[in-house]
């Protein structure tokens, strides 16, 4: 008696189920359902059918080499019957199946905590993007203008103009978390393939209004900041 | 190597378009009278004709069926000879537990079950241990030599 392995999808074949066919050339296939056995008459590909082992070890989906798979390889050459071996096989069969069981498990973990990260940047953009829903960008508005107006006109006027322009920048990549990177990589990527060129001025004043716009945005989301700090640092003054 | 059937090649559902459709029976691939074997086994005559392109050609089938199963013996035509020969595989999908082969095989054998060649190279289904020895319980010729020239088995 001996469980076979179907040839299509890798499951076991237990005696009394499943086909076999025998081809011309002596090769034997065992199948473990007709699915199998029809989806090899249509001559598909098993390593191309997603579901199948083979598909899933060819794309590292699951553990592939492992130790414990080196107990179930086939053997021609027959053993000769002795007692004690076979009841510490039988008994060491439970423990390998476990160990298999945990190493094949951790394969597919490992590949679901990559999903995670990725998963969160996602969301994290996401948010980022659609802040106004949550946050107007109008609010403080007001009142960072004024503090804007106050502090860079005194710090701004001590530096040179091309600083001035690199330090806007330098706020706005600073702001900038991996994600936001990797998604403005990708965004420049689509951009360089396709040759913009603008027809009407009206579409390039309306591009630059918005970039501005988010420039603007960024500049307030950092200014928020200080004033709280700044609101913080009164309080601890009062207390003391 | 193939076989030429009684019943039609097509699929039932052949339909002409805009009028009546044709009705046809599936291709059943049964082994029966006029049917082409592919010979197994190394014996001279037998490897001559699948050489020629000439493959023995069935006359008579020893069972009360018309259509030959695996284990059937079977009456044959080769090189103008008439010799007899034991299926020992079917295109056609058998009962339970016998597998299914790629073309119909037959292995030649004399009157007393004894096979002309001397090794037998493509694999044959264990099935037939059981069937070839009830077969020779009955007749008093002993069919099971054909499974000592096998080399392998399914």
């Amino acid at each position: 008696m001996r469980i076979d392995r179907c040839y299509f999808c890798s499951f076991p074949v237990y005696p009394g189920h499943g086909t076999t066919f025998v081809r011309n050339d002596c090769k034997i296939f065992k199948f473990c359902t007709s699915k199998c056995r029809k989806n090899f008459q249509h001559k598909r590909n098993p390593r191309k059918a997603r579901w199948t082992k083979s598909f899933r070890k060819l794309n590292g989906k699951e553990l592939t080499s492992d130790a414990t798979f080196e107990f179930e390889r086939r053997r021609n050459i027959p053993i000769k019957y002795n007692r004690e071996k076979w009841s510490t096989v039988v008994s060491n069969l439970e423990t390998i199946a476990s160990i298999r069981h945990k190493r094949e498990s951790k394969v597919v973990l490992d590949r679901l905590k990559v999903d995670k990260k990725v998963k969160l940047a996602q969301a994290k953009f996401l948010v980022r993007k659609h802040i106004a829903v949550i946050k107007s960008p109008a609010a403080g508005l007001k009142l960072a203008k004024k503090v804007t107006k106050k502090d860079t006109e005194e710090e701004m006027d001590e530096v040179e103009p091309k600083k001035q322009a690199e330090l806007r920048t330098n706020a706005e990549t600073l702001l900038d978390d991996e994600d936001d990177v990797i998604v403005r990589q990708h965004k420049a990527k689509k951009s360089s393939k396709k040759n913009v060129q603008f027809e009407d001025d009206d579409e390039e004043e309306e591009v630059s209004a918005q970039a501005g716009e988010k420039r603007k945005i960024l500049e307030n989301m950092d200014v928020d900041e200080d004033s709280d700090n700044r609101e913080d640092e009164e309080e601890e003054s009062d207390d003391e | 190597m193939f076989s030429l059937k009684k019943c039609c090649r097509i699929t039932p559902q052949l339909q002409v378009v805009g009028s009546r459709s044709v009705h046809c029976s599936y291709t059943t691939r049964q082994v029966c009278k006029m049917t082409r074997v592919r010979v197994v086994d190394n014996s001279e005559i037998g490897k001559a004709a699948m050489l020629d392109g000439k493959p023995p050609k069935i006359i008579h089938i020893y069972s009360k069926i018309k259509y030959g199963v695996t284990g059937d013996k079977v009456l044959v035509t080769v090189k103008g000879e008439m010799k007899k020969a034991i299926i020992v595989g079917c295109h056609q999908e058998q009962k339970a537990f016998i597998p299914k082969f790629d073309s119909n095989n037959a292995v030649l054998v004399d009157e007393n079950g004894s096979p002309l060649g001397t090794r037998i190279l493509a694999p044959i289904p264990t099935f037939l241990r059981k069937k070839l020895k009830e077969m020779s319980r009955s007749k008093g010729a002993d069919y099971t030599k054909l499974l000592s020239i096998a080399t392998r088995y399914v």
